[in-house]
């Protein structure tokens, strides 16, 4: 009989296993920083002010927090099949494309019109861009992972030669398109900062994914299927339907987050390099936040600050922010190996009570 | 004017080589049963560590691959470790050593490594045979570096299917058990297959910074790691069907650089791809695959119209940089079914108790 102890026990070693390793991590990055021959105080000091120092960074901190989500979303829908998708920065850079040629190209309408007819556009765009791939693993027992990668670089492509091509701006200065229409962007939620209204729909979407997800049978469905295909194929769920499915969808989530890097900006053009990275952060966040939706926020909210922050750490310190990609790959690897190592010791604190 | 040239063919290998070295290593990874997302990553750290070796080390091109081959290795230890040891999922691994290492390597390059520069390898020619028309300048007239790539190529073909380590080994990756059951540690092999495709593709980043370039840029690798790992499905798992795989991913890069300084696109590679259009169509009706038997008559067609009417076509050149990773994808849609990969690739080996 194991006690109610034991249990809350090993609750506090999987909670404070990534905690730890976290910690540990951010440690390793002030090192580097103290190696480099600078303060480690002042990098604090300037993350901090960075994310911090005034409505406007504390309010891009915060926008940064949206694409991250609503990657992690598509992520953890995808995962919960056990699907592993990669491609979510290609599936940015198509929805953001999207959501710029609808937010340029449909003038006059209005607002309530224009906005939504671009973001089901940017979902669209999102879902088409892991078609492929979505295919050739249902259809042809092609691993996802390689497809979903090969679709980022030709993504990568396909942007440089948009920005420069025909949705280059009237101007032709800069590999960049034109402003797009205002009625087409979200609008702030307080004025003057870079809060804007997406956010709100985040929270909502990650409120729903939780939901769909724990509550309903579509989403016990899609976590049979993730535990066991060929149990579910007897229970009568069509496993490959339902992958697809959730592939699909989470292609739609990570086009949205494009849509939110182009139409959710302070500057409202596109380039070639707005999809910024995020399509891998965003998987960095949900593996750390364990799958779990609600645990996506204060982690998105973590790498946020330390993405925001390290502008400033590299302008005013000197510091390479380079060092923020180093303390992710560190939390990734450390954080499932800390994982197993906390099951593992939980499983032999249960052993010897058992005894 | 044909693309087709002795400078193509040169070009072809020269881009071959480093690609070739990192997906032989990621072969013999995989047989073993460990899929490397992270090749990438040790490719990246090849290159910026080699060079870092080879400036500190007087410009030594050799020392600068050793040091470059020590490096893939140690950031592969760190994936075998949390892998193999400690059975962590393998994707997520490969997710976070590409991140680990790009970080790691745009840190320290801006931080202490900024504007190092070296001269890089220069080509070595053959004596006597390099002096044979076209062949000499083609075959034996290439650096150092891509000779040993190609010893290296058969040496992983003879050690995996002539010799009792690679049955092993691709025993490892197909059946586990049995290894496990004839008395080796399947733990061990794998972790030193990991180790060999780190010191592989560490190699081959360095091949790229110290022997090609002699600097080092952020994204130098550019995604040829991920491009390896397209080459090892594509070939099958098999060291020269990886040979072959690389080898149509190095001619259409090749193709691209020259098709880019010629701008319209000449009507030898109409011929080409009139031809691959044909094939695929045909074949797609005698399989009843309809996918592709229309994909292969489009093509055909186009090509055909293109030719007929004397078109000049003039593609925007992220087009041509986007042709390899096209080309695999088209590749993987029609000709997977028949690839098997090893049975126990990414699945943890845990020894019965």
């Amino acid at each position: 009989m194991i006690s109610r102890r034991h249990q809350i026990s090993s609750q506090v070693v999987s909670v404070s296993a990534p905690l730890l390793i976290v910690f540990l991590a951010l440690a390793m990055g002030l090192l580097a920083v103290l190696l480099a021959g600078k303060s480690p105080v002042d990098a604090v000091e300037a993350i901090y002010k960075g994310a911090f120092g005034n409505t406007r960074s504390i309010s891009s901190t915060i926008s940064r927090m949206v694409p991250m989500c609503l990657v992690a979303l598509g992520w953890i829908i995808a995962f919960s099949t056990k699907r592993v998708s990669i491609g979510f920065e290609g599936q940015i850079i198509a929805g953001g494309a999207a959501a710029a040629y609808v937010g340029l190209t449909l003038n006059g309408l209005p607002a309530f019109v224009h906005l939504p007819l671009a973001l089901i556009a940017a979902v669209l765009a999102g879902g088409f861009w892991v078609a492929l791939p979505t295919f050739m693993w249902a259809r042809r027992g092609v691993h996802e992972i390689i497809t979903t990668l090969l679709m980022n670089l030709i993504a990568l492509e396909m942007i440089s030669w948009l920005v420069r091509g025909p949705l280059q701006e009237a101007s032709g200065t800069f590999a960049r398109t034109d402003p797009i229409s205002a009625n087409s962007t979200w609008p702030t939620i307080i004025d003057g900062t870079r809060l804007h209204w997406d956010a709100l729909m985040v929270l909502v979407l990650i409120v729903t994914v939780a939901y769909v997800l724990k509550k309903t049978t579509f989403g016990l469905a899609l976590r049979f299927v993730g535990a066991n295909p060929v149990a579910a194929c007897y229970q009568g769920l069509n496993s490959t339907r339902i992958s697809v499915g959730a592939l699909l969808a989470s292609g739609g989530f990570a086009g949205l987050a494009g849509s939110s890097l182009i139409l959710a900006q302070p500057t409202s053009t596109m380039s070639a390099t707005f999809s910024g990275g995020y399509g891998y952060e965003g998987i960095v966040v949900a593996l750390l936040a364990r799958n779990n939706p609600y645990a996506v926020i204060p982690v998105a909210f973590l790498f946020a600050t330390l993405r925001q922050g390290s502008g400033l750490l590299e302008a005013k310190v000197g510091v390479s922010s380079a060092i923020v990609t180093v303390i992710m790959g560190v939390i990734v690897i450390g954080v499932s190996v800390g994982v197993l190592l906390a099951e593992k010791f939980n499983k032999q604190q249960i052993a010897e009570a058992a005894k | 004017m044909t693309p087709f040239d002795e400078a193509w063919l040169v070009a072809t290998i020269a881009i071959m080589a480093p690609l070739l070295l990192a997906a032989t290593g990621e072969v013999v990874s995989q047989k073993s049963g460990v899929l490397n997302v992270g090749l990438e990553g040790f490719m990246l750290t090849g290159a910026f560590f080699g060079l870092l070796g080879a400036a500190s080390l007087d410009g030594s091109i050799a020392g600068g691959l050793f040091v470059g081959v020590v490096a893939g290795m140690a950031i592969a230890a760190i994936m075998a470790t949390a892998t193999v040891a400690f059975q962590a999922d393998q994707v997520v691994i490969g997710v976070g050593i590409n991140l680990l290492a790009l970080g790691v390597t745009g840190f320290l390059f801006d931080e202490v490594a900024s504007d190092i520069a070296i001269t890089q390898l220069h080509s070595a020619s053959i004596p006597f045979l390099s002096d044979l028309p076209f062949v000499g300048s083609v075959l034996f007239s290439q650096k150092v570096t891509v000779y040993i790539v190609l010893v290296i190529v058969s040496a992983v073909w003879w050690c995996l299917y002539r010799t009792k380590l690679g049955i092993t080994i691709r025993g490892s990756g197909d059946y586990p058990s049995a290894v496990d059951t004839a008395g080796y540690n399947v733990t061990r092999v794998r972790f030193f297959c990991v180790l060999f495709a780190g010191a592989a593709a560490g190699g081959a980043g360095a091949m790229l910074s110290v022997a090609e370039v002699g600097i080092f840029q952020d994204g130098m690798v550019n995604g040829r790691g991920f491009l390896a790992l397209a080459a090892v499905i594509l070939g099958r798992w098999h060291p020269f069907g990886v040979l072959a795989a690389v080898a149509l991913f190095a001619g259409a890069d090749a193709l691209q650089l020259r098709l880019q300084a010629q701008g319209s696109i000449s009507a030898s590679v109409w011929f080409i791809t009139l031809s691959v259009g044909g094939f695929l169509a045909l074949s797609g009706i005698r399989k009843k695959a309809i996918l592709q038997a229309i994909f292969g008559g489009s093509l055909f067609i186009a090509s055909l119209t293109v030719l007929l009417i004397g078109l000049q076509v003039i593609v925007p050149f992220q087009l041509w940089r986007a042709l390899p990773f096209l080309l695999t994808l088209i590749v993987l849609l029609f000709f997977s079914s028949s690839v098997k990969a090893p049975a126990y690739l990414t699945v943890h080996f845990r020894r019965k108790q």
